[in-house]
């Protein structure tokens, strides 16, 4: 806090920025409790109750039901049954999952793993493949090659990605029998780190398919806007080529708004994953989700509103401070 | 001497610019053709989407059933049909939805400036803070998967970008000269904002809106395929796909799923085609320098 007020009081760049991090916090708290709230609400008010599960049981007595009511917490009033859940998450306790009994965050964390790989890998791959096509197509504007970019790009950008894996599955696992579909490793076997490659390697292309498509899209409108500056010209005039004046002048400048799509996807590919990962069986917190949302499992779908509010509170804040860092003209107000 | 022609001066027309594009020109017509086919064929044709032929079941394309039958003898062509309505339906109502809901806010926020502001822009960061589709996977299953609320709730957590493109467009266009002689002359705060504010943030809203369109079908299709969006007997291509998600549909009878697929991307592609064609044509590119 001191270091914030000295920055502060310098008035310098710094203490702007300072404040300006400080003040995006101040918003991104009320912002996260906000969503919490509303989740719980509206999960709340879902038809179907999570005591359901024990009706189904022919031996369970009345008393026993209400017993087991009292003690999830069911039988008091949303607000209060959110207030609980609030003073309990701000203790690190989560809950227990209704149909599993295991802990929330066991479970979450548990299937964070996959998730992440399987994520991660394909940011990697989205943002390396969106700038290879993006500088193709920008830096031959209006050529056949620039509209071989942009036609692939918006293709897959149009491409609902379940369609995608379905081919792909249909194309790599059935008829060529080249690649596994399903899970993270085969049943039998030992499980080595190859394995988990040729797993991992549909699934990571379907969740990029349409990051690709859609960050080609800004990467190549980002380009050429770079590419009116006049530092091009002066570079193009000194008798440097094209390759290295996009390379070493236009690259660097261009990622900068590319930054802002990615950072604001990155919520996607976490919690967004649902269809990928219920396509190829994959046990992460998307699949997770599903089952949850299926089974009417509250704790677990708190829990993983929760997860991905913040990671994408923390994606959108971390973006932003970026953005300042790679591109000094950026002011904050 | 050839004079060169002005992109800007006296005698530019959008229109010649939108057909220009190829693509877009292309997209208009497959969309068009689309909506016209979809509404008239099942009454020419007096199609029936949900009764089963109980002579066939999971029949191959042929004579009887031009797209074959699925697991339950229903028949594909026509649910193709009903399909692409519900599609085009979730499509357009959803983004309509959302500008019905954002472009007034943002017109309010961007006029009245101070607490309108503040409120409607920070609800906007409340909402572009989540990622869409878990809460609308919540929200969905909530109130009970069917087309309304599909549409409901995908224009519900859409409205964001048009209020924060109105609001924009409108902090420029209220200082302009012609907003103050209008409030000079003792216009009302409501003639104002809809005679002189709008139609300058009306382009920014069109080309959105356009893209919104594509993106609300593959939402769609998406929460159907996931079995969460368009219940049964109803028909979408989304829930056509849901039956592909068993490895015998999907190894065995390609022609179930393949046709909707197509037709997905088709749609949205065409849409997204029609989008950058509008894109150009309001807004014209810069030329590069290199």
């Amino acid at each position: 806090m001191i270091i914030l007020r000295m920055a502060a009081k310098r008035g310098s760049l710094n203490g702007m920025k300072w404040r300006y991090i400080v003040r995006r916090l101040c918003i991104a708290v009320p912002t996260f409790f906000g969503i919490t709230l509303i989740v719980y609400i509206i999960a709340s008010f879902a038809p179907g109750s999570p005591l359901d599960a024990f009706l189904a049981d022919p031996r369970i007595t009345a008393a026993e039901l209400a017993r087991k009511k009292t003690a999830m917490g069911l039988d008091r009033p949303v607000a209060v049954q959110y207030l609980m859940w609030l003073k309990a998450f701000l203790g690190g306790d989560f809950g227990f999952s209704f149909s599993t009994k295991k802990p929330v965050l066991d479970v979450i964390i548990q299937r964070m793993g996959p998730t992440l790989l399987l994520a991660f890998s394909s940011v990697v791959l989205s943002v390396a493949a969106a700038v290879f096509l993006g500088i193709s197509a920008a830096s031959r504007i209006n050529t056949v090659r620039d509209y071989a970019a942009s036609g692939l790009s918006l293709f897959m950008l149009s491409s609902p990605n379940f369609f995608v894996g379905l081919v792909l599955i249909y194309i790599f696992s059935v008829k060529l029998k080249l690649l596994p579909s399903n899970g993270l490793y085969d049943s039998a076997g030992e499980k080595s780190f190859g394995m988990l490659l040729r797993h991992m390697i549909l699934p990571v292309l379907v969740l990029s398919f349409q990051h690709i498509g859609n960050w080609t899209r800004h990467m190549r409108s980002s380009v050429i806007s770079t590419l009116t500056e006049d530092y091009i010209r002066t570079a193009r005039a000194k008798g440097l080529g094209r390759t290295q004046t996009i390379l070493r002048h236009a690259l660097r400048n261009s990622l900068t708004p590319l930054l802002t799509v990615i950072g604001m996807s990155i919520p996607e590919f976490v919690g967004g994953a649902v269809i990928t990962e219920q396509i190829f069986s994959w046990p992460g917190v998307g699949s997770l989700m599903v089952q949850a949302i299926s089974s009417r499992d509250y704790p677990v779908i708190m829990g993983i509103t929760v997860f991905v509010a913040l990671l994408a509170l923390l994606s959108n804040l971390v973006t932003d401070i970026l953005y300042g860092q790679l591109d000094p003209r950026v002011r904050y107000e | 001497m050839k004079i060169p022609k002005l992109e800007h001066g006296r005698g530019f027309r959008p229109i010649s610019v939108f057909t220009r594009h190829k693509f877009a020109v292309a997209g208009l017509i497959v969309i068009l053709s689309e909506i016209i086919l979809v509404v008239l064929l099942p009454v020419i044709f007096k199609m029936d989407p949900i009764v089963s032929d109980l002579s066939s079941f999971g029949a191959k394309p042929g004579a009887g059933h031009l797209l074959g039958t699925d697991s339950i003898g229903r028949d594909l062509f026509a649910r193709l049909v009903y399909g692409g309505r519900t599609s085009l339906f979730v499509g357009f109502m959803s983004t309509l939805f959302a500008v019905a809901l954002g472009v007034p806010l943002g017109l309010l926020a961007g006029y009245y400036r101070r607490w309108v502001e503040c409120a409607v822009m920070r609800l906007v960061e409340v909402f572009m803070s989540f990622p869409s589709m878990v809460l609308i996977l919540v929200l969905v299953s909530v109130i009970g998967p069917s087309v309304w609320t599909v549409t409901v709730v995908i224009g519900f957590l859409g409205w964001t970008q048009f209020a924060r493109l109105v609001f924009a467009s409108v902090l420029t266009i209220r200082e302009k000269e012609y907003v103050l002689s209008a409030s000079a002359i003792g216009s009302s705060d409501a003639a104002i904002i809809l005679k002189y504010i709008f139609p300058g943030a009306v382009n920014p809203v069109l080309i959105a809106g356009t893209f919104m369109t594509a993106s609300s079908i593959l939402l769609e299709s998406s929460l159907s395929f996931l079995g969460m969006g368009v219940q049964p007997p109803a028909s979408s291509w989304g829930s056509m796909l849901y039956d592909a998600q068993s490895i015998a549909v999907l190894s065995g009878k390609p022609w179930q799923w393949i046709p909707p697929g197509f037709m997905l991307i088709l749609t949205v592609l065409c849409i997204n085609f029609l989008g950058d064609g509008i894109r150009n044509m309001l807004e014209p590119k810069n030329k590069t320098n290199i």
